[in-house]
């Protein structure tokens, strides 16, 4: 919790953000450590937690996620090239069940990193929600093609088992 | 596809992004949904194949695990299942109203559809 608040006070002080106008000097220091603290916020906030705490948490959730979305928005907007931070958006998306934004971001990803096995797993794991077992599967052969190392990538098994348990269904 | 499903999901929970806290560090990008997300599948999984043990100690593990978190309440339905599947349906009934991030609409629901039974 404390590296969320540490985040969110960060970002308020920032006058550069404050003037739509940050890190130009620095981002090439900071984006390794953005991107960290935001990867941290994925895994580490209670995912649902806001549903059931106080008015408080639950502004302070919301801001906080607004926060992260406009800094990966800026990060992606000047390095296109930031294939984690164009995951990271699409996650938080996907973790909203904002979908139709999660297909969008990553459809613009995978436009720009057409051989990233990585983007192509994540976009399976967005697409599992819409019940094209068919696309899924081969969304994944694609994954494999372009990187077989993923075979043994956590979420590749969790697709493939979801998809398994759909087929039964 | 059970078979697979399973074997997919255990070897997902087996991994350290997921069976641990998932720390940054690693290229894998996994979030708390997604680790909370392999335990609903595979509990899902163990239902359909009726392995109620293995459920009842998954469903412990994950609701420790994931203690607070509102989709947490899915383990709490799924030692519910095993408790119906064993005629326990008051002990079920008790566990169930006991989920504070369930509706009330669905209570309901779930009171309509054993309202064939005493309660």
């Amino acid at each position: 919790m404390n590296i969320l608040k540490d985040l969110s006070n960060s970002m308020q002080s920032d006058k550069n953000l404050r003037n739509d106008n940050i890190f130009d000097s620095t981002i090439h220091l900071d984006l390794e450590c953005i991107t960290t603290i935001i990867k941290y916020y994925l895994v580490k906030w209670p995912m649902g937690f806001h549903e059931i705490a106080g008015i408080e948490e639950q502004d302070e959730w919301t801001s906080i996620t607004e926060k992260v979305i406009i800094l990966l928005t800026y990060i992606i907007d000047r390095y296109h090239s930031s294939l984690h931070s164009w995951i990271l958006l699409a996650k938080i998306y996907l973790q909203l069940n904002k979908m139709d934004d999660a297909r969008n971001v990553m459809s613009k990803c995978l436009t720009l990193h057409p051989r990233s096995g990585l983007a192509h797993l994540y976009h399976a794991q967005i697409q599992l929600g819409t019940g094209d077992v068919t696309g899924v599967h081969q969304i994944l052969e694609r994954t494999i093609s372009e990187d077989f190392g993923l075979k043994t990538h956590p979420l590749y098994y969790f697709v493939k088992g979801s998809l398994s348990l759909k087929e039964v269904r | 596809m059970l078979d697979e499903a399973k074997s997919f999901l255990v070897a997902a929970i087996q991994c350290k992004e997921i069976s641990d806290d998932g720390l940054p560090g690693s290229n894998y990008i996994v979030s708390l949904d997604d680790r909370l997300s392999c335990y609903i599948e595979l509990g899902k999984t163990l239902l359909a194949r009726d392995e109620l043990n293995a459920l009842e100690k998954v469903s412990i593990q994950a609701e420790k695990k994931f203690s607070g978190l509102s989709k947490s309440f899915h383990f709490t339905l799924f030692r519910s299942d095993i408790l119906l599947k064993s005629n326990e349906v008051k002990k079920a009934l008790h566990l169930f109203t006991n989920i504070h991030h369930v509706s009330s609409s669905l209570r309901e629901l779930f009171l309509f559809q054993e309202g064939k039974l005493t309660l």
